[in-house]
């Protein structure tokens, strides 16, 4: 049985040598994908542009314009004047927001008056305006309180809490450590999927499927050399994305051995999930498609784009039933939390398990697809 | 008259081909709609009812009144309390909070001697984007601390407005760019793969000495696919409007000319894989590389443009999809016209009419 295996392991790998489209597209995925949205995406502010009205000519409103402009989150591109002129800066997305000291502003920090700084900011990407609204909120309390303790006199004092937030994991707060995780992530599930998902149905569309089953080959050993080959490649393309870890600098704090045991977990479920499109799809276009589309919501909702707590409950509970949310989370502690096998080994059990049901489905399905 | 028929002929042809590709046809009219499913409802950036989880070693009145006020702000949901230091790393380490408010021994002390107490906050930054938020708020809390727990009013107020989505809703931003997406990729891989099908059955050699004239034949393709991609569009816009009240606030007209300008910049795309294309496995990754990746990730649709380092902001502009949405939000949200959007339709009408210039003078060499 082993040689039998063997063997056909050695013919997985000679087709897939001779399958250029396929060896380019795992190229792409594990290095210039990385490397493009490692760079490129972020939800960071980066010097987002400010139009800001001062009418108070006071320094503690001239502070907060500068403690704006020095803010890595924001920089003042403009001074505007009157409404109309915020209206079009918004409106030619020139400025992500608008803010506007009043006049007797900060007389108002020490409880003389009352009057607040107005923000308009632009709410036509949801995830920026959620960004700009959060930090520009607490950076302007945070100067009325600070202003409020320094300058002291009337109403109320200064903070009588001196809080230091520390950041864990990423202390630098940069995105592109979960970016390159989370696209090593989804590159392994979708090379995990597509290789079987792709070879099963070409044996069946050239007929040579037929001839391998009244061959002595078992469909279990089919199975399991298409799943060895894929665990092969998947491993040794993760290899080569950790190239994109060294190069963005992402921290591995855990250990690698581990990684390579939850990848090879995570692959149970990936591997499964390509046998099950294997057995709906006639031709390998209907097998990409299926895996390049069908498999969007599933890497969309893990947790690979925005955390799972942040989703509404039902989508919560949905990721339970996708391997790709528990690699995620491994990944995740793996490399920035450095979290060992006794954190994690409630998601390599829940992942496995999941994985082993959608493999035998999988199988179910394939069997009476072929029988 | 004979044109039309044939043109007629060969999109009766395709549109039976089509029909008879459940996978392809259901995931060109499921997909759209998931997408909108996921974007608007299921992924969100917001800061709210973050899980924190209290360490309080100190135990008094005042300690239990400082998490109390995270409590009760709607960022945070305290979902574990604990009075042991080691639970920090743990609580973290194992995901269950996202954020640690850790109050040392002797903070209500502090507090009745009139002294500043101390507190720390400890935060998960693995997802920085949120991370950032948590902790100005966590910051901004803590600041506003009074004596009984009750948030204090600020000395000077903030006034926040969203302008052209007051509810800072994901979907009210996600609807006009999915647009630019779906139309960015299913009329190119459509095509791409009707005519690269052609070629890898062998039946393109007897559509070319057919008396067939080769853009009668691609108009003929074309058209099935594009009432489909048109089909798409109407689709989303529909579920949109009725199901999110997504608002449409500039001209109706002003968008149609825009899309169909931009669905000619895609369809040129599509046009120009099958030229260089053998099969339709490579035609469909390939189209996948040029459009989709790009109308995700680089037209801002969803990673802010002004983010991007300055050379991939510039490969952004390599792509149709970011003029697309740009004039989708503004048309959509802003409600602004001609006057503001001048150039993003400019760009987009050459870049149509490159496209389709390209792709037939490709075509026509390889039918020479």
């Amino acid at each position: 049985m082993l040689r039998r295996i063997g063997s056909l392991v050695r013919k997985e790998l000679l087709q897939l040598r001779r399958n250029p489209v396929l060896l380019i597209l795992i190229g792409y995925l594990f290095t210039i994908c990385v490397l493009l949205c490692g760079s490129a995406l972020t939800f960071d502010l980066n010097d987002a542009a400010l139009a800001v009205e001062n009418l108070d000519p006071a320094p503690a409103s001239r502070a907060l314009v500068e403690r704006l402009d020095r803010s890595p989150d924001f920089r003042v591109a403009a001074h505007a004047w009157g409404d109309a002129n915020f209206a079009s800066m918004l409106d030619r997305g020139e400025a992500v927001a608008v803010v506007r000291i009043p006049p007797g502003w900060s007389r108002s920090l020490y409880g003389r008056e009352s009057s607040s700084v107005q923000v308009i900011v632009d709410g036509a990407n949801a995830g920026t305006a959620a960004a700009v609204r959060g930090y520009l909120s607490a950076l302007i309390r945070r100067h009325a309180f600070e202003g409020a303790g320094l300058e002291g006199g009337g109403q109320p004092a200064g903070p009588i809490v001196e809080n230091r937030s520390r950041v864990w994991f990423n202390s630098d707060l940069k995105t592109v450590y979960f970016m390159v995780i989370s696209m090593l992530a989804s590159a392994a599930m979708m090379v995990g999927v597509i290789l079987p998902a792709a070879s099963l149905v070409g044996e069946r569309e050239h007929g040579t499927l037929e001839q391998l089953l009244v061959s002595p080959v078992l469909p279990r050993d089919l199975v399991v050399a298409k799943s060895l080959v894929t665990l092969l490649v998947t491993l040794v393309a993760l290899t080569v994305g950790l190239g994109g870890v060294w190069w963005f600098d992402v921290p591995m704090r855990g250990s690698v051995g581990l990684f390579y045991l939850v990848s090879a977990a995570f692959m149970l479920g990936s591997i499964g999930i390509g046998v099950v499109i294997a057995s709906f799809s006639k031709n390998l276009q209907q097998a990409l498609f299926l895996s390049v589309f069908g498999l969007l919501p599933v890497m969309f909702l893990s947790g690979t784009m925005v955390p799972v707590e942040n989703m509404p409950r039902l989508a919560q509970l949905a990721t339970l039933a996708s391997p790709l949310r528990y690699y995620m989370d491994c990944l995740l502690g793996i490399f920035l939390k450095g979290a060992g096998w006794e954190v994690l080994w409630p998601q390599i059990a829940a992942m496995t398990a999941l994985g082993l049901a959608i493999l035998g489905c999988g199988l179910l399905r394939l069997r009476s697809a072929l029988g | 008259m004979t044109r039309v028929r044939m043109i007629l002929a060969v999109a009766v042809k395709e549109s039976r081909e089509l029909l008879r590709d459940p996978v392809t046809l259901g995931v060109a009219v499921v997909l759209p709609v998931l997408l909108l499913f996921i974007f608007g409802y299921a992924l969100r950036l917001d800061v709210r009812e973050v899980p924190a989880a209290v360490v309080d070693l100190d135990g008094t009145a005042a300690s239990r009144g400082y998490a109390a006020l995270f409590d009760r702000a709607e960022e945070f949901e305290i979902v574990s309390r604990s009075t042991d230091a080691a639970d920090v790393e743990r609580l973290l380490m194992e995901n269950r909070a996202r954020i640690v408010l850790l109050i040392p021994e002797g903070f209500g002390r502090a507090l009745a001697k009139g002294d500043v107490a101390r507190v720390q906050t400890l935060v998960d930054g693995s997802f920085s984007a949120t991370a950032r938020v948590i902790a100005g708020f966590a910051d901004a809390l803590a600041a506003s601390f009074v004596r009984d727990g009750a948030a204090q009013q600020g000395p000077a107020e903030i006034e926040i407005r969203i302008w052209y989505n007051p509810a800072m809703e994901s979907t009210t931003s996600v609807v006009p760019g999915l647009f630019g997406v779906i139309l960015m990729t299913f009329p190119p891989l459509l095509t791409a793969l009707a005519v690269v099908r052609e070629k890898e059955r062998g039946t393109m050699q007897q559509i070319l000495i057919s008396p067939l004239p080769p853009w009668s034949f691609v108009l003929g393709k074309l058209g099935p696919y594009a009432l489909l991609a048109f089909a798409d569009v109407m689709l989303v816009l529909a579920a949109g409007m009725f199901l999110f009240a997504i608002p449409l606030e500039g001209s109706s007209l002003f968008l149609v000319l825009a899309s169909v300008l931009y669905v000619l910049s895609t369809l040129g795309i599509g046009l120009f894989v099958s030229a260089i294309t053998k099969t339709q496995v490579a035609a469909l990754l390939l189209v996948l590389v040029l459009t989709f990746m790009p109308a995700f990730m680089f037209s801002g649709f969803l990673y802010p443009i002004f983010t991007m380092p300055t050379a991939l902001q510039y490969y952004t502009y390599v792509f149709p999809g970011r003029y697309f949405v740009s004039l989708c939000r503004g048309i959509f949200l802003k409600g602004v016209g001609l006057g503001v959007l001048w150039n993003d339709i400019v760009i987009l009408a050459i870049y149509a009419g490159l496209m389709v210039a390209v792709a037939s003078w490709r075509l026509r060499l390889r039918a020479a």
